[in-house]
């Protein structure tokens, strides 16, 4: 029998609109910074700043919104592929890139990092089948693929920096997608961030490692 | 001084404000190599940029704000202009351009020829400033005339290579502002001065 396989929605379009709204709320923003506080007295003028403010955090929220409505659409997919298999996560191709990238940004030998099929499946562990790409998945993940690590303090030093960098990227990029800038900015920064991440790493702290990925994902 | 307006112009597009752009790492580098590109090209200069230092130099500085934001937002626009300050104190305390050639263009005697390096990362700190606050408040940055006097730049090589917090005060100088030159690198002891 066939089994016709379910539509899923096309992401593009909506996220097309969120950017347009995005848009619109920006320009009028500038618009309105440009024209109007300084004309103001004090009171009114801080209470426009304040506006401005709320108008900022209003396109940062559009954002967040455009990359939850992505990832909750993916997540109506069918958690099987047309043979029958498993499916992969759909950001663990974008993830196996990233720490491609990162191995190589760093010089490491491909040797020095876990097998693919073992990274693929912590990924699909850390964050669930279709689960979205967040920072308490992205410390599992870490700590999972830095367990077991052999060579030593400079070779576990390497091998986070890439992981981290690499998942840096992937939480930083807004749809999922890594621009090379993004992944180059993440792991310089995620090597800047070396002791810390390795500190983490060392006492098993799960919530401190997430930390830092909620942190600096924002700063990438 | 080169045109700040050029500067500014150089600098990367954004969709973000720039306040959030400047505290990303990939537009804080972009912004930096499209600064040290442009002011080679004027000075006749050709710089190195490592960007393992410039990582760390970002992410001291994401920590010195940190840890010095103030809570009441009446202070914000006092931030705002005390903040680059910061981050010049970290890049000459921890140079990331390296002059690869010349200056061959620069005029002898000058800021630019004296000390090519420190000159570029106080152009960076500049336009990211004046591009920043024309945006937010709407105001055009006016740079104080020591910016072309170089006993000005003499002094701030010599006292920075001592301690570092004196960039703070230079550029704070430069912004028209009055430093505490105890506590140049300290938001809140300059307030109090200037209180």
């Amino acid at each position: 029998m066939d089994f016709k396989r379910p539509q899923t929605p096309d992401v593009e379009p909506v996220r097309h609109m969120l950017r347009g709204l995005r848009g619109v709320l920006k320009e009028g923003r500038d618009r309105f910074a440009r024209e109007i506080p300084d004309r103001l007295p004090t009171p009114a003028s801080v209470a426009a700043r304040a506006l401005l403010h709320g108008v900022d955090q209003m396109a940062h929220d559009i954002d967040r919104l455009a990359v939850n409505i992505s990832h909750g659409l993916r997540s109506t997919s069918p958690t099987k592929d047309d043979a029958g298999r498993p499916r992969a996560h759909p950001l663990a191709d974008a993830f196996m890139g990233a720490l491609a990238a990162a191995r190589r940004q760093r010089a490491l030998p491909d040797a020095a990092m876990p097998d693919e099929a073992v990274v693929r499946t912590a990924f699909a562990v850390a964050c669930g089948p279709d689960g979205p790409f967040e920072p308490d998945g992205a410390a599992s993940l870490t700590l999972t693929l830095l367990a077991g690590g052999e060579g030593g303090d400079a070779a576990d030093r390497g091998r986070a920096v890439v992981i981290f960098g690499a998942a840096l990227s992937l939480l930083a990029s807004c749809d999922g997608e890594t621009s090379a800038s993004i992944l180059r900015s993440a792991v310089d920064l995620s090597a800047a961030l070396s002791d810390d991440i390795l500190g983490a790493c060392k006492s098993d702290d799960g919530a401190a490692l997430a930390d830092l990925y909620r942190k600096y994902r924002a700063h990438v | 001084m080169y045109d700040l307006q050029d500067l500014i112009a150089a600098l990367p597009p954004s969709n973000k404000p720039l306040r959030i752009s400047v505290r990303q790492l990939h537009w804080f580098r972009a912004a930096f190599e499209a600064c040290a590109r442009l002011c080679g090209e004027r000075m006749g200069c050709r710089f190195a940029v490592d960007d393992a230092k410039l990582a760390r130099i970002f992410l001291r500085w994401l920590r010195a704000i940190d840890a010095q934001k103030p809570r009441n937002l009446r202070e914000r626009r006092d931030f705002f202009d005390f903040v680059p300050s910061l981050v010049l104190c970290e890049l000459i305390a921890d140079m990331p351009l390296k002059t690869i050639s010349g200056p061959s263009l620069a005029e002898p005697g000058s800021a630019a020829a004296f000390w090519p390096e420190g000159y570029v990362c106080t152009q960076f700190c500049l336009a990211v400033h004046g591009a920043a606050t024309q945006q937010e408040f709407n105001v055009r940055s006016e740079i104080d005339r020591m910016v072309d006097d170089v006993r000005s730049w003499y002094s701030f090589r010599e006292n920075a290579s001592e301690d570092q917090n004196f960039a703070a005060g230079f550029f704070q100088k430069l912004l028209g502002h009055e430093p505490n030159w105890f506590m140049p690198a300290s938001f809140q002891a300059r307030m109090r001065v200037n209180e």
